[in-house]
């Protein structure tokens, strides 16, 4: 029965099998471990990202974390100038750790949503000092996402005429001190959380595994969140500040860290840690990175590699970030040419990075999967 | 016409509505239906389809509800007619909602559903036959297999002919950059990695497109023929994200296959229900009459119109990938690399101060990739965004929009005027003249 059927199936099968016998002969040539030598390593692309930038960032930062949850318990258990400094300092260096990794927003760092949980601003002033008049909050409602985070710990341990009356606020009310040891506790908590979960055995190898550049791919989340984050980096930290999106008109306190005028020093951190991603960099150390990808592909813009207009292009930016004078909350209202200088070189940066390199590498700009034709 | 055997009509019919069932279940399992008609805050509807709007969340699932009744009604031979106006109403309208989610695989289904229609296809194995045996035929107009066959070769020609363009044939454009993405893949993944690789593939699509509809009407060639229907199919599910596509068209081009094997495939299916067939008498009068002069006469002029509608984008100057005006509803499938990054302006003329726009606050992630890559999109979010503004109070706001658009490969570049006030321009049939050149 089924005669024309078979027919075709073993037509089938047998064109299937000299296909894959085909190409399994010829590629017997080349060891089956070892690419060859033509082709980009992006196995080891990917173990430089997860060894060399990935993990160690999130040590950093976790480590960071928990110096800074430590200062602030010693602040609000002896509220001085002294020990408010001290954890100014902390907050600080967190906060720069923070900017360092800002940018690999998938497994762990996803799953505790550390962009959400970690750093939403301009802060809600008025849901902080309701918070803690109330007492009792649950950080991890909603509704507190602008009121917990760095951006909540810049307000309470900057916004003060002197260290001593940001202190004398701290001394006057216990409940201060408990709202400020939650939200540093917080953030000690989930950056552990996203720093174990890249350990041994956990996210490392699941990354190191997800090859291609489909959706979930390691190249594709690595180059959708660095996307997003040069996008965020663009937007909140220069354009809204700068007037961007409100018709000309600054919004200093939308800035990022406007309490303790640290915007500056930390977008140009962030600038630099998504250049390090994509140069595959650490300190002066240049590993396998997504330049090295485009570069091995053959990338081109207007008859030059590709890679390199990124890397020039990444440049631009930092060198118009140099000029504007700090700090940043005044720069956008005396100097608001430096600060449009800074996002229109953003601009020109995310056309390149996130149009022309993620169609020369096949990566999908799209955060689900689809029946494409 | 002479009658022909009904049984590949048949066995298309349950392939078919087995398949679609499939595809809605699949769609509504990965919670597209919530995702792509009922989330979205704007949709992009069709030039004249404006009046085709979403029905909100309890109505798109109805809506969704109702197709899989009409797959089923399809697949089972159930109040047959019925089920494939019902299916193709349902289907088309969910597609007309949004052009981003333009798929020419969607827009096949609707053109089969529609056809469907016209067909006898419940002649047997259905439960309009076992219900009225009255109704049940041995044989069908030869039209009928006829037009189904020519509707899926045509798919596979212009798809051939779309890949006749110096991007695919010189440049192995965007073969050279989709493939290296599958190095990994065991055995063949080293093959992905070779420039000539992509030529290979490229050549040979083009080649396969433009034959395979010949090489299975062939009775010498057609067991060949499907072998590689298989081969190529399953490459590109394997390859590519494109869903159920490769499934629909293994199991659509069994259509080429002649009454003696579909009837063996009804024999088995009746024996594994434990249906064995009925010896029926096949009189004179249950031989179908010919079509009516008019209905052949209106198949003649649809297909008239499948033939003409692939060219119309003759009528457009300047490059069709880049401008893509006549571009959609001609089985040009998998031809482009292209991507963009666009920004909207709105600046209120009584104070002269411009906003940028967040283009997902309105946008979802797939809407905001398609705008910036298609001019009519552009223009119908700038139109968008007009009414937006004009709602917050500015009597007259003027939108502009800096679209970058890379495409095959080529360094990213405006695609339309940056300064151009698009609430002034209207959509049309009309060339844009505000498109920028492609330039070289």
């Amino acid at each position: 029965m089924l005669m024309p059927d078979l027919k075709t199936l073993r037509l089938t099968a047998a064109t299937l099998s000299l296909a894959l016998l085909t190409t399994a002969c010829s590629s017997s040539g080349s060891s089956d471990d070892n690419a060859p030598a033509d082709s980009f390593d992006r196995a080891a692309m990917l173990t430089n990202y997860s060894d060399q930038l990935i993990v160690p960032g999130l040590r950093e930062l976790s480590t960071e974390a928990a110096q800074l949850s430590a200062a602030v318990t010693a602040f609000t258990a002896s509220p001085s100038a002294a020990t408010l400094q001290t954890a100014r300092t902390e907050l600080r260096e967190a906060n720069l750790a923070w900017q360092a990794v800002s940018s690999y927003e998938f497994g762990p760092a996803e799953q505790q949503m550390l962009r959400s949980n970690l750093n939403v601003y301009p802060t809600s002033t008025t849901q902080i000092e309701s918070n803690i008049t109330a007492g009792t909050t649950d950080l991890n409602a909603a509704a507190n996402l602008a009121a917990k985070g760095f951006p909540t710990l810049d307000y309470l341990l900057h916004e003060g005429a002197t260290p001593e009356a940001v202190a004398a606020k701290f001394a006057a009310s216990a409940k201060r001190g408990t709202y400020a040891k939650a939200v540093a506790a917080e953030i000690k908590q989930r950056t552990e959380a996203a720093y174990n979960g890249w350990l041994a055995g956990g996210y490392t190898s699941t990354f190191r595994q997800a090859t291609g550049t489909a959706v979930g791919s390691a190249v594709a989340n690595l180059v959708n969140q660095l996307n997003a984050d040069i996008d965020m980096t663009k937007r909140y930290k220069v354009g809204i500040p700068g007037g961007r999106f409100t018709a000309g008109t600054p919004q200093p306190l939308k800035a990022e860290s406007p309490y303790g005028n640290l915007s500056l020093e930390l977008l140009k951190r962030n600038v630099q840690a998504e250049k390090n991603l994509f140069l595959g960099q650490v300190g002066t150390t240049n590993g396998l990175g997504l330049d090295d990808y485009l570069t091995h592909v053959n990338a081109q813009y207007n008859g030059k590699p590709l890679a390199g207009a990124i890397e020039q292009q990444f440049d631009a930016v930092l060198t118009a970030i140099n000029a504007v004078p700090s700090p940043l909350t005044q720069a956008v209202a005396t100097q608001p040419a430096t600060v449009s200088k800074v996002y229109d070189e953003f601009q020109k940066l995310i056309i390149l990075t996130k149009t022309d390199m993620p169609s020369a590498l096949g990566v999908s700009i799209t955060y689900t999967d689809n029946d494409g034709d | 016409m002479r009658p022909v055997s009904a049984a590949p009509l048949v066995v298309f019919r349950v392939l078919f509505g087995g398949m679609m069932l499939a595809s809605i279940a699949r769609f509504a399992a990965k919670g597209w239906i919530t995702e792509l008609y009922v989330a979205p805050k704007v949709f992009f509807p069709y030039y004249g389809f404006e009046w085709v709007q979403p029905a909100g969340a309890v109505g798109m699932h109805v809506v969704f509800g109702l197709m899989a009744l009409g797959a089923l009604g399809i697949l089972l031979g159930a109040w047959y007619r019925w089920s494939a106006v019902l299916f193709f109403l349902t289907f088309t309208y969910v597609e007309l909602l949004d052009k981003s989610n333009y798929l020419n695989h969607y827009y096949f289904v609707s053109v089969v559903a529609f056809l469907l229609i016209w067909v006898p296809a419940n002649a047997q194995f259905s439960l309009d036959a076992r219900w009225q045996p009255g109704r049940w035929r041995a044989t069908v107009p030869q039209w009928a297999g006829l037009l189904l066959r020519t509707q899926l070769g045509m798919v596979y020609f212009f798809a051939g002919v779309a890949k006749l363009n110096p991007d695919w044939l010189f440049e192995a454009m965007p073969l050279r950059l989709w493939l290296p993405a599958h190095t990994d893949l065991p055995l063949i993944g080293w093959l992905f990695d070779q420039l000539w690789v992509a030529y290979a593939f490229s050549w040979f699509g083009a080649f396969y497109d433009l034959t395979i509809p010949f090489f299975l009407s062939a009775r010498r060639t057609r067991s060949w023929a499907y072998a590689t229907v298989v081969v190529f199919h399953v490459l590109t599910a394997v390859l590519f994200q494109i869903g159920m596509f490769p499934y629909i068209m293994l199991v659509s081009t069994l259509l080429f296959f002649p009454a003696s094997f579909h009837e063996q495939v009804l024999a088995a299916a009746r024996r594994l229900l434990g249906r064995p067939a009925v010896q029926r008498v096949v009189t004179a009068a249950r031989v179908p009459v010919a079509a009516s002069p008019w209905l052949v006469g209106a198949l003649g002029v649809w297909l008239l119109v499948q033939v003409l509608v692939p060219w119309r984008f003759v009528l457009y100057p300047g490059s069709l990938f880049w401008t893509e005006q006549g571009y959609r509803f001609s089985w040009r499938v998998m031809l482009m690399e292209k991507s963009g990054t666009a920004f909207f302006y709105v600046l209120d003329p009584r104070t002269g101060h411009e906003t940028e726009i967040r283009n997902r606050d309105y946008l979802t992630v797939t809407q905001e990739k398609q705008v910036a890559t298609q001019p009519d999109m552009l223009l119908q979010f700038a139109h968008l965004l007009r009414d937006d503004y004009r709602r917050r109070g500015i009597p007259n706001p003027q939108v502009r929009a800096e679209a970058y658009v890379t495409l095959n490969g080529r360094s990213s570049r405006l695609l339309i005027n940056p300064k151009l006030d698009l609430t002034q321009q209207q959509e049309g049939f009309g060339a844009k003249s505000w498109i920028l050149p492609i330039g070289e």
